[in-house]
């Protein structure tokens, strides 16, 4: 699969985990190869290792990823302290990422890495995307690593 | 009657989400266990009996599949019924999963009510809610 019809399933991945677990859906999608105005300010990022490899972040904004949290944990976002905020953050990467690959795979299994609360990457991965949600935007990376 | 339950994933965050929605949907859950691997897993299994595990695949140190053979290998832990909660939804990992002897499978991100539906019939009771 080329990465061009890859990023097809970006939006039916993403869209499935907000709505399922976050409670929350997206509003607009941006399809783009470069990052978004209004850098995030909690990213994470995790590796991924099958058919294809490579490497997954996501990005969005620390009041963003609150809401969303407290959402995913039933708390109030007024107490949620930041290391709660990026455990969940961490918890929707891989959620996201295994939703993706497990639609562009070959029926092939992979292996995801423990996802990381890390800066926001300067590298623009092949697969690019920003969704807006009510709670801000979303935005994602994928760099895919030796042949797709 | 009330169902002790080892949640084991390496995410902090997935462990609540679990705990949350499985009191939500009425599950009738007597005590909670957890842990952030495989290797913790089996240490919480022979300091206290449980009734069912729910575990992740992908985690540090072990993961869920080499956990799965050391509950196989085990006379004692082998009897306690496994449900396997992953992000893979590959057929090839869910094959895999169930031959090595997981009673069941659930696919992130999940609905609360797949969860307890899923639980319910690993353990054999038609509705297992408070």
């Amino acid at each position: 699969m080329h990465v061009s019809e890859m990023v097809k399933h970006l939006q039916p991945a993403f869209t499935e985990v907000l709505e399922t677990m976050f409670f929350t859906s997206i509003l607009e999608a941006a399809v783009s190869g470069g990052v978004p105005a209004g850098a995030p300010t909690i990213s994470s990022r995790l590796t991924f290792h099958g058919a294809p490899s490579g490497v997954f972040e996501i990005g969005m904004s620390q009041d963003g990823a609150r809401a969303l949290a407290a959402a995913f944990l039933g708390e109030d976002e007024r107490d949620l302290p930041y290391e709660k905020t990026g455990e969940v953050v961490c918890e929707l990467a891989n959620m996201l990422c295994g939703s993706f690959l497990s639609r562009i795979g070959n029926r092939s299994t992979f292996e995801l890495s423990h996802p990381e609360v890390v800066e926001a990457s300067a590298e623009v991965g092949e697969a690019c995307a920003c969704f807006e949600l009510p709670e801000g935007p979303l935005s994602v990376s994928v760099r895919f690593e030796g042949q797709v | 009657m009330a169902f002790n339950v080892l949640i084991v994933d390496d995410s902090p965050a997935m462990r609540s989400f679990i705990r949350r929605v499985l009191d939500l949907s009425g599950f009738d859950v007597g005590t909670y266990a957890e842990a952030s691997n495989g290797e913790e897993a089996l240490e919480v299994l022979r300091s206290q009996w449980l009734d069912v595990v729910l575990t992740d695949i992908n985690m540090p140190k072990m993961d869920g599949e080499q956990f799965l053979r050391c509950l196989e290998a085990d006379d004692v832990l082998r009897a306690i019924p496994v449900l396997v909660v992953s992000t893979d939804r590959t057929e090839t990992r869910v094959t895999q999963m169930l031959s090595m002897g997981a009673r069941g499978y659930v696919k992130k991100p999940f609905a609360a009510a797949t969860l307890r539906d899923e639980l319910e019939r690993v353990l054999g009771v038609a509705d297992a809610r408070v």
